[in-house]
């Protein structure tokens, strides 16, 4: 029953696809996507603490469920991979994975952040590594998810003899660019950028030197090059779920594997 | 610039063959010890120190071969595939005595002798050793990490690999719990390189993840070895499938490493600095 259940919701995320064309992601920028956010959190925070024994509860906490929410995303993925269609990430279907692959997240981390002891099990203590894996995956993941929609990338071409002020290139002795920098004026200030070096112009929004004149070679002036403005806002939250993962991972080579029978899949 | 008196490429053919071939003597020497020795008799002892031994002086003359090449190139030698296959040997070896150092495995060298054979040889008959210089994007604190880390986990998986063949087609003892560390380490240190590429691709990109082709696959191999755990807290599928999903998993890792270099959906990748 349950797999029906979820069969119908990927079928009318599909259905949605072919009626309507991809997810409308810049329709959900800000507040939308907030809005959207508080109303999935709180709702599947409510249903955890009134609705236990519910079929839904039970199937979202099942080996099943967790199996279907990675085996679907590499199905997803795996078509990503041979095709190279990176328009897939933005379709209905995979924003319905998505979902449901947090939702399974959201729910094993409720059961499984601290041990179950056989008395009490508000008692139990927290478990470290689950606790970095699967948070940090989950806010990695929601950042992006819900994040999306207020990412923008802008190019922008900055001329010598109006916003670009110095440039720098450097040549290898094959003759390939080993290094280039540039000086631009960004909001009446003069900045130097690098590549691996952007600057931050304001809170979620970083400005990176992305190309510059090709046809300049070995002594010759560089007359242009290119800038990507990035805003992201919600970039601090992928960070800080990359962060945690990081810890993790390192929990994961220190500790191999280990079973806590009492807690995985009651 | 490079002088006559420094390590270079055309010195690989020596340090390669002398490097494998102490490694073989190695795996021969574990080989030759018997199954029904007890683990503390003298001459298990000895037989174990001499296989040790032997090995580790393989991968002394394959870090001399790495270091030297640093040091005249002067970059790290992990740019081109020849030189990450460089370094995947080198990790196969070490994983391999990793592995035989902590399950006693007599046949583990033999196959991870064979696996950094199998990358020597291409190095030595195709080594895309060409374009000595370092592009600016890859000029950066993080590439050292990303590399190393990531053929680091490539030569565990690849040992869980044996493994798992070795589970499908011998059906001798369970080779599972084995196969469970180096996938556990495996996938931790799969899970630096990707997120460390992660963090590394925003500072130089602007994006954490843009579904590049590389990202792509490393994202499809680190979800097979997902599975693979979460398969195994449970239990409920067959030693047989799990095998079947661990070999499925190192495919897809080819696949990330080298393989997307050939697919034609992904010819527009940034992760292409050969071509």
């Amino acid at each position: 029953m349950p797999y029906i259940l979820l069969i119908i919701y990927l079928a009318a995320a599909l259905a949605l696809q072919l009626l309507t064309g991809s997810f409308p992601v810049s329709f959900m920028a800000f507040p939308l996507n907030l809005i959207f956010f508080v109303i999935w959190l709180a709702g599947m925070l409510w249903i955890w603490r009134a609705g236990r024994r519910s079929l839904f509860v039970r199937f979202i906490l099942s080996p099943g469920a967790t199996f279907t929410a990675i085996g679907l995303l590499l199905a997803a993925v795996l078509v990503m991979g041979f095709t190279g269609w990176r328009w897939v990430a933005s379709t209905w279907v995979f924003v319905a994975l998505m979902l449901y692959f947090q939702t399974v997240l959201l729910f094993v981390i409720l059961r499984g952040w601290r041990e179950a002891t056989a008395a009490d099990a508000r008692l139990g203590a927290v478990r470290w590594r689950f606790v970095f894996l699967h948070v940090g995956l989950l806010v990695a993941v929601a950042s992006a998810f819900w994040g999306a929609p207020d990412s923008e990338t802008q190019r922008v071409k900055a001329e010598r003899g109006n916003q670009l002020k110095e440039f720098v290139l450097e040549f290898s002795p094959e003759g390939a660019p080993s290094m280039f920098k540039a000086v631009v004026d960004i909001d009446g200030e003069d900045v130097e950028l690098k590549v691996n070096h952007p600057y931050k112009r304001r809170f979620g929004e970083d400005v990176y030197l992305l190309s510059y004149d090709a046809s300049a070679t070995v002594g010759e002036e560089v007359r242009y090059c290119v800038l990507q403005i990035v805003k992201e806002p919600w970039k601090y939250g992928a960070a800080a779920g990359i962060v945690m993962m990081l810890a993790g991972a390192l929990m994961l080579f220190v500790g191999g594997p280990r079973r806590n029978a009492s807690n995985d899949w009651e | 610039m490079i002088g006559n008196d420094m390590i270079t490429w055309k010195l690989f053919i020596w340090f390669g063959l002398a490097s494998v071939g102490l490694s073989a003597a190695g795996a021969v020497a574990a080989l030759c010890a018997d199954d029904h020795w007890s683990a503390s008799s003298l001459r298990y002892r000895r037989r174990r120190t001499l296989a040790v031994s032997l090995t580790s002086a393989a991968l002394a003359v394959f870090a001399a071969f790495i270091i030297g090449l640093w040091i005249s190139l002067e970059r790290p030698p992990l740019r081109t595939m020849g030189e990450t296959r460089l370094w995947y040997s080198f990790f196969a070896i070490l994983a391999g005595l990793f592995t035989y150092l902590r399950w006693r495995y007599r046949w583990i060298l033999s196959f991870s002798t064979v696996l950094a054979t199998v990358f020597v040889i291409i190095n030595i008959l195709r080594p895309e050793i060409h374009d000595q210089s370092l592009m600016p994007a890859l000029q950066s604190p993080w590439f050292i990490p990303h590399v190393t880390v990531y053929m680091f986990s490539y030569s565990l998986l690849g040992c869980a690999f044996l493994l798992a063949l070795v589970g499908l087609f011998s059906g001798k003892g369970d080779v599972l719990p084995a196969a469970d560390t180096l996938v556990y380490v495996g996938t931790a240190f799969l899970t630096f390189g990707m997120l460390s590429g992660a963090l590394w691709a925003k500072q130089a990109w602007g994006h954490y993840w843009s579904w590049d082709p590389k990202e792509t696959w490393a994202l499809v191999t680190w979800l097979c070895y997902l599975l693979y755990i979460h398969l195994r807290l449970v239990g409920r599928v067959s030693r047989r499938g799990l095998c079947l999903l661990l070999i499925f998993a190192f495919l897809c890792l080819q696949m990330c490493w080298w393989g997307v270099n050939y697919l034609p959906a992904a010819q527009d990748s940034v992760h292409v600095y050969n071509r």
